[in-house]
């Protein structure tokens, strides 16, 4: 496909996502929430991902009239209530903001984005892991109809990476009806526009459109993200993707911790379960979420148990994959060998020693973002327990626990540590880096309410006549 | 700041005033750094431009596709590569060339269809019943891609 037609082919999947994404939230009843139209590109691609996954168990052909068939008899149903909404498209428009100081950093982000977005679905992929693992795995996937791993069972595959990012590739073929590997890489520029969008949406009404548009602007320019976004080794890779539904998972913890609606915590586990399903890394979060909701809870009105109900279909996925992973012996590498016996203190001071060097050579706060994770967090610490803000509490909980995690693999898997940090310490924090950010975000948001806007008041009465 | 100190409190004090200046020198710093590598000299080519297409950015992804093109999907390719070389070469023949299939050798044979030759230390020849689909140097050997024309 020549370069405008595989732009095109990109738009068309982005706005059959978001469509999908927007269906999918009525039907669970959460497109009430503040985050609705921002996450609906990302929960449409994942959902369609999901949709092919249970169309390969029953038998069901992929292609696009199974795959968005439903989708339009869904749509028709809830045609009335989309009139209703395009309606009422002009009070919308009379009560959205006027020009302020927010449009100065979003200005700026668009002129990053452009590129990137060109970038991620143009350049060609080159890495190892994508050529290797995702976009194999896809090929496969679309030649069986089906999720299926046998021919792919080999440990440097890594069997135990779960399927879904392929998937969400696999749904960019069957819309636009051909296999291509660069269209393949369409899911992380849908991922990027739905974090920056989502943080846009959650961090406007506390901190106002300055600090909401500068949070956006420092997420979309963040240099770790180069590699998966536009210099090009990394594209393909599913890390930013991992990284992006947590990014979107806290976002929506925050929402929820901030307003008590139900929704918002279906939203958050929804969004943690696809991160599980996207790459391992994912679990450890939605322990750390749990730990997170569970430990905040009290200090909120009751959870709607109906409306998290529908979490249990992405969870059902994550239960059956996890039962495959553990029948067919596909074990996690890193994972395999870990064990009490590697608690000797001698091997675990050696191995954080190492890692301690590792971390000190990469302080610089120029050109990589190490430097600026530690200092986001400490500042974000210190201010979440000084003016006891309780959002910022949980958010900083969470990213010490998922770092917490990731320190404990290396402190304890057996292998050669340098290795693990050469190869994998950049993808971590790749999924780490949002989470920095979103928790410093949460921690600054109440004290720039009014810098940039015309007032709190009249903010907030413009955000709340906007559309849900 | 004002007298009475009213700012300073609305902005957290020194540590609101500290996170809120990382969270500005960051995003500063991000947007240079990171504007400097899109739109600056030493920027990579143009995601739309000649030079970042596969051909250029990755020879032996290119010779593949450049093979699966004249191969029927049942057909084999041979791909010959130093042991080293040899996980690459499985990957990028499996993917490029799906649903061919591929052996891998560390010495070519010409019993198939498709015959790759990955960092050979010079020009291979074109072996007899075969035609040249693609010869190119890539660091730190040659990289060259045979398709049969008669059989051997």
């Amino acid at each position: 496909m020549t370069a405008p037609l595989l732009l095109a082919a990109a738009a068309v999947y982005f706005l059959v996502a978001t469509g999908v994404g927007l269906l999918l939230l009525r039907l669970a009843g959460w497109d009430g929430s503040r985050l609705a139209p921002a996450v609906a590109p990302a929960f449409g691609a994942a959902g369609l991902g999901l949709q092919l996954w249970a169309f390969g168990l029953v038998g069901i052909p992929w292609n696009a009239l199974t795959l968005l068939g439903p989708w339009v008899i869904v749509g028709l149903l809830f045609m009335p209530r989309l009139v209703r909404m395009l309606s009422r498209a002009p009070a919308w428009l009379r009560a959205a903001p006027r020009p302020n100081w927010a449009w100065l950093p979003l200005g700026l982000a668009a002129l990053l984005v452009l590129p990137e977005l060109s970038a991620v679905v143009l350049r060609p992929v080159v890495g190892n892991d994508a050529i290797a693992i995702w976009l194999m795995r896809a090929r496969v996937f679309q030649d069986l109809g089906r999720v299926d791993l046998r021919g792919l069972t080999a440990p440097s595959r890594h069997p135990d990476y779960p399927p879904l990012f392929s998937l969400m590739t696999n749904s960019t073929w069957v819309v636009t009806g051909g296999i291509s590997q660069q269209l393949a890489k369409a899911t992380n520029g849908v991922l990027l526009l739905a974090v920056a969008w989502a943080i846009y949406r959650a961090f406007r009404p506390v901190g106002g459109p300055l600090l909401a548009g500068i949070g956006v602007l420092a997420f979309v320019a963040l240099p770790s993200f180069d590699p998966w976004l536009y210099s090009g080794y990394y594209l393909g890779y599913a890390d930013f993707a991992a990284g992006c539904w947590m990014a979107l998972s806290a976002l929506a913890l925050y929402t929820w911790l901030r307003a008590g609606e139900s929704i918002d915590l279906a939203l958050a586990v929804t969004a943690a379960i696809v991160a599980a399903l996207t790459k391992n890394e994912g679990l450890p979060f939605l322990l750390a979420l749990a730990a997170v909701v569970v430990f905040f809870r009290r200090r909120l009105p009751g959870t709607r148990l109906l409306a998290v109900m529908p979490v249990a279909i992405p969870g059902a996925f994550l239960v059956g994959w996890r039962a495959t992973v553990l029948l067919q012996g596909y074990g996690d590498q890193q994972l395999q060998g870990v064990s009490l016996a590697n608690l000797e203190p001698g091997l675990l001071a050696s191995r954080a020693v190492h890692i301690a060097d590792f971390a000190l050579h990469l302080l610089d706060v120029i050109r990589v973002d190490y430097g600026w994770v530690v200092l986001a967090g400490l500042v974000t610490l210190e201010l979440a327990l000084v003016s006891r803000n309780i959002l910022a509490r949980a958010l900083i909980v969470l990213v010490v626990l998922q770092a917490a995690a990731y320190l404990a693999v290396y402190l304890l898997a057996p292998g050669d540590i340098d290795y693990w940090l050469n190869t994998s310490a950049d993808r971590l924090t790749v999924q780490l880096l949002p989470l920095v950010l979103v928790a410093l975000l949460s921690a600054v948001a109440p004290l720039t309410r009014n810098l940039g806007s015309r007032t709190a008041v009249q903010s907030v009465a413009a955000d709340q006549a906007s559309p849900a | 700041m004002n007298d009475d100190g009213k700012p300073a409190r609305r902005l957290g004090g020194p540590v609101g005033v500290a996170a809120i200046a990382v969270l500005l020198a960051w995003a500063t710093r991000s947007v240079v750094v990171e504007g400097l590598a899109i739109y600056g000299a030493g920027a990579p080519p143009a995601p739309w431009s000649s030079a970042a297409q596969a051909t250029q950015v990755d020879p032996l992804q290119g010779a593949l596709t450049s093979l699966a093109d004249r191969l029927p999907p049942g057909a084999t390719v041979n791909v010959a590569a130093p042991t080293a070389d040899q996980p690459t070469a499985e990957y990028w023949a499996t993917y490029f060339l799906f649903p061919r299939r591929v052996r891998i050798t560390e010495t070519p044979t010409l019993d198939t269809p498709g015959l790759v030759i990955v960092n050979a230390p010079e020009r291979p020849a074109t072996p007899a019943g075969y035609q040249e689909v693609v010869a190119v140097r890539q660091d730190p050997g040659w990289l060259a891609a045979f398709v049969r024309v008669a059989g051997p």
